[in-house]
């Protein structure tokens, strides 16, 4: 497994509770390589354990519907293995893509980190007490 | 500097990632020169990078020895867009409707929403080879649909 | 502060919307204001007044006191000196005589023997004293009264020796007698043809400190008094009196003047004491002093006056006559100038006053509210409200506030229609560029699609940029069948409509010549003879025209005056077509139109232009030129034609500052490589 931070696509900040991943294209479609994202998103998916996966798109101008392709594999995956994820820092164009195409109800998006951990505590309390 | 004038080409490209992306930058700097609203480019060129990512991967297949026909008539009131490939084709009915729910997994419907959503009409010729895409700035919808009549 | 400040002026001013309002807010309290100073100030000019008349008075009647006293004193001088005489037993009938003469005041002198002491005389006692007043007047024997009396008769002196006794239970006599000592005595009449007034004073004379007899003077009390009267009469002639009293009140002499005068004359004069002044003491307690008394106190019987002021100034005579010098005046006519001077004050500051008020309320109506009113006038019309005017009551106003008002209305009238003017302008040139519009769409429209023309051996780039709404260039390209394409480039002398106008034309004409003709330069020569047979105005269009065979690369071409194209290989190298040079078409009858071929290769491309292009000119005059557009092609080898056009659009932009004088067109045609 690489340690390094910069990757060709993305950047990672590990912490003890969680790895952020920032995405660093601005136009993330198929030239621009979802292929390569989709690579070394799985690398940072196989360290996660059980932290949470946080992915910050505040850099992101373009997400095409490969990359939109990705993201609800992305979910899915979550749900299958286990871990626990969310997205945030959407440019209000790319979140308008994404409520076009019915994907803000599916996916686990908020607008900042913490949020993202917020709603997750709030989450396992109510399973908890359920 | 917005500029009145008419732009139109045709471009045959490569089917390669590079071609494509110089294909579209391209036009979006056409769009700017002409004074389009930067809500309009950015759509536009969402729409741009579905059709031609559509083209390169399903069309050609990703095959690098095949080409994209790129025509392209822009004015400060219209966008005529036509991408060509040298595929089989497809059936754009055939296509699942990404807004249900049982086909959220569906990766295909998604881009032709999206290009659907941005650009004001289009339309699949020649067993879906061949793709028609029109745009009118966005104030705009109204005067046009009155030109078209 | 400033929101105070405002809130006071709309206060101020919405007070000025009546007279009466302006009235009362305006002048009342500064006619209060003037009204307590003035009132201040007269009150305390009249006390001035008071004081300096009280003083002036006073001084007035102590000199004249003075000089009464002066003049008495002078006489009882010269009395004191016969008086000596006489006790030293010298004839002073001489004396006595010249005194009289001499002096206007004396009236007569007198000269009293004691009985007793003429008792011993005749005795013998005293045998040198001569009871001889003038010498050798007396030889008789001595009898038992003796008085000696001169008095003065017109210029005359007569003298008179009286031997009766009627002098010595005279009160004169009497009261000298026990007193030893002079006495005064009140005044009284003389009762005759003269009706003199006369006060006596009586000196005893003594002959070895035995009483021997009195001198008694008579003095006129009419010229004693009137001439020092004189001097303080003009200190005040009407309503007023002087007066002369005695230790005890009695009118000595008095002089009086007026309804006043008279009424304190009658009243000093009264022999009742009890009727008298009350305040009488104060007037013979021998001090110097003034008081003063309501006309209504002294006088109950006259409510006419009652309300007047009399003032008494007094002062005592000295020289033991205990005679007091009383002036008495009404205060009215002391005061009565001072009086008039605050009257005049007060009418001088009224009429100021008035005048004032007059004129701030002219100029408030006349100027003040006329300002206001072009002022907010103007304040409407700056805020885009045009139907605005000052009202017609300042615009007759007869001073420059109504010339003011009037220009403004007659300037406001002129703004609204000048703007109406300009609004119809306006929208004339919205109607004309609506037009402009619709014309450049149409002329849009005539510039083909690329996409329509289906091709996928050769790529086209074209840029069609008109300066002005539509353009003179244009640039046309059509199949004719699956493989051959015409394709050209023109530009009708001159710019906008009127080159738009044959552009479409020459469109046309080229279009459907090429259905009839089959080569370029046949098409041209069609094409001129039918523009040239109508061109009354002698517009022309350079052409450019080639038929291009889309799968051999064949390339037949007519230049009709127009630049020439360039040829650009894949590697960048850049070359002119400049072989073929016909003259430009739709002026000259009969003239033939070369073609020529050559060969575009694979890879090749043809670049047509206008000479918006190279005629494009800088700021400072130069223009881009051909070499710079040829520089810009070179990069075709390494670029996308699409990539080197809009470069050299943006460096065209950047040269002209974007200020470009022509229209722009730009046909780009690349013959692919077949092995890309």
């Amino acid at each position: 497994m690489q340690n390094h931070d910069y990757f060709k696509t993305i950047k990672v900040e590990r912490e003890d509770s969680r790895i952020i991943v920032y995405c660093i294209q601005k136009i993330v479609d198929l030239e621009n390589g979802v292929l390569y994202w989709e690579v070394e998103m799985e690398q940072v998916l196989e360290e996660l354990g059980n932290r949470i996966l946080i992915v910050d798109f505040s850099g992101v101008d373009i997400l095409a519907s490969a990359a939109l392709q990705f993201l609800i594999r992305l979910l899915f995956c979550s749900k299958e293995k286990g871990f626990k994820f969310g997205l945030c820092g959407f440019q209000p164009n790319v979140l308008r893509t994404l409520k076009n195409t019915c994907l803000t109800d599916l996916l686990p998006i908020a607008k900042s980190a913490d949020e993202i951990i917020s709603n997750i505590n709030k989450r396992n309390i109510n399973e908890a007490e359920k | 500097m917005t500029q009145s004038a008419k732009i139109s080409y045709n471009r045959i490209l490569e089917n390669r990632p590079k071609a494509i992306e110089g294909a579209i930058r391209q036009f979006i700097h056409w769009m700017e020169l002409l004074g389009w609203s930067p809500k309009d480019i950015y759509s536009t060129h969402v729409a741009l990078i579905e059709a031609l990512n559509n083209a390169y991967e399903h069309g050609n297949k990703s095959d690098q020895y095949k080409k994209i026909f790129f025509y392209g008539t822009l004015t400060a009131d219209e966008i005529s867009l036509r991408i060509c490939d040298e595929g089989r084709g497809f059936s754009p009915q055939a296509v699942p409707d990404p807004t249900d729910r049982k086909n959220v997994l569906n990766p295909r419907g998604r881009g032709l929403f999206l290009m659907k959503k941005c650009m004001y009409s289009i339309q699949y010729k020649a067993s879906g080879t061949e793709l028609f895409m029109k745009k009118y700035p966005s104030a705009d919808q109204d005067h046009q649909a009155k030109k078209e009549l | 502060m400033r929101s105070f400040y405002s809130k006071l002026s709309i206060w101020f001013s919405s007070c000025f919307k009546t007279r009466m309002h302006m009235a009362f807010v305006l002048l009342i309290p500064i006619l209060t204001v003037n009204v307590i100073l003035l009132y201040y100030y007269t009150e305390k000019e009249k006390e001035n007044g008071l004081n300096n008349a009280r003083a002036a008075s006073t001084a007035a009647v102590i000199d004249a006191a003075s000089e009464i006293h002066n003049d008495v004193d002078k006489i009882i001088k010269e009395i004191r000196y016969v008086v000596s005489l006489l006790e030293m037993n010298v004839y002073v009938s001489q004396q006595i005589k010249e005194l009289i003469w001499t002096d206007p005041s004396i009236h007569a002198i007198t000269v009293a023997y004691e009985p007793d002491f003429l008792k011993r005389i005749k005795k013998g006692e005293f045998p040198e004293y001569t009871v001889n007043v003038s010498e050798g007047a007396y030889s008789e024997e001595i009898s038992d009264y003796f008085q000696f009396h001169a008095w003065k008769n017109n210029d005359e002196v007569p003298e008179e020796i009286s031997k009766e006794k009627d002098y010595i239970s005279a009160n004169w006599y009497v009261q000298t007698k026990k007193t030893k000592s002079e006495i005064w005595s009140d005044s009284f009449k003389t009762n005759d043809d003269n009706d003199l007034t006369i006060s006596r004073c009586s000196f005893p004379f003594f002959y070895k400190n035995v009483f021997v007899g009195v001198v008694a003077i008579d003095f006129d009390m009419n010229i004693l008094f009137s001439e020092h009267a004189v001097n303080i009469s003009r200190f005040l002639t009407v309503e007023s009196g002087t007066f002369l009293i005695s230790s005890t009140g009695d009118l000595l002499f008095g002089h009086a003047q007026g309804e006043m005068g008279n009424h304190i004359y009658s009243r000093f004069a009264n022999k009742n004491r009890q009727k008298n002044f009350p305040f009488i003491r104060s007037l013979t307690s021998g001090k110097t002093g003034t008081l003063s008394r309501k006309s209504i106190d002294l006088f109950p019987n006259d409510p006419k006056n009652g309300n007047r002021i009399i003032w008494f100034v007094y002062s005592p005579i000295e020289s033991g006559t205990d005679w007091t010098l009383v002036k008495c005046f009404t205060e009215d006519r002391v005061m009565f100038v001072l009086h008039q001077y605050l009257f005049m004050v007060w009418f001088w500051s009224g009429l100021t006053f008035l005048l004032l008020s007059f004129f701030v309320v002219v100029l408030m109506f006349n100027i003040y509210r006329p300002i206001m009113a072009v002022s907010a006038a103007a304040q409407w019309a700056a805020d885009g409200n045009l139907d605005v005017s000052v009202p017609l009551q300042y615009e007759l106003l007869n001073n420059p506030m109504g010339k003011l008002s009037a220009n403004f209305n007659v300037m406001i009238n002129m703004l609204k229609k000048t703007l109406k003017l300009k609004v119809e302008e306006e929208a004339k040139n919205q109607l004309t560029a609506a037009q402009l519009e619709t014309a450049k769409d149409l002329q849009f429209s005539l510039i083909p699609n690329i996409e329509d023309l289906n091709l996928e051996s050769v790529e086209l780039y074209t840029y069609y940029s008109p300066v002005h709404y539509v353009a003179g260039d244009f640039y046309d390209c059509w199949k004719i069948n699956d493989d051959q394409m015409y394709f050209l480039i023109a530009d009708v002398c001159g710019k906008g409509v009127p080159a738009a106008m044959l552009m479409a034309l020459a469109r046309m004409l080229i279009r459907m010549a090429s259905n009839v003709e089959s080569s370029p330069g046949q098409i041209l020569e069609m094409v001129n003879s039918t523009i040239q047979a109508i061109n009354r105005k002698k517009l022309f269009v350079t052409v450019f025209l080639a038929l291009f065979n889309l799968r051999t690369g064949e390339l037949q071409y007519c230049n009709g005056g127009h630049v020439y194209p360039l040829i650009i290989s894949s590697k960048g190298i850049v070359k002119k077509l400049d072989d073929n040079k016909n003259l430009l078409v739709g002026i000259f009858d009969n003239k033939t139109y070369n073609t020529r071929t050559i060969n575009l290769n694979e890879g090749e491309t043809i670049l047509l232009y206008t000479d918006g292009i190279t005629e494009a000119a800088s700021k400072d005059g130069q223009t881009f030129g051909e070499a710079q557009l040829i520089e810009h092609c070179r990069s075709f080898s390494e670029k996308d034609p699409e990539d080197v056009i809009a470069e050299l659009i943006d460096h065209l932009y950047l040269y002209t500052n974007n200020k470009r004088q022509d229209d722009i067109t730009i046909f780009a045609l690349r013959r692919l490589e077949n092995n890309r």
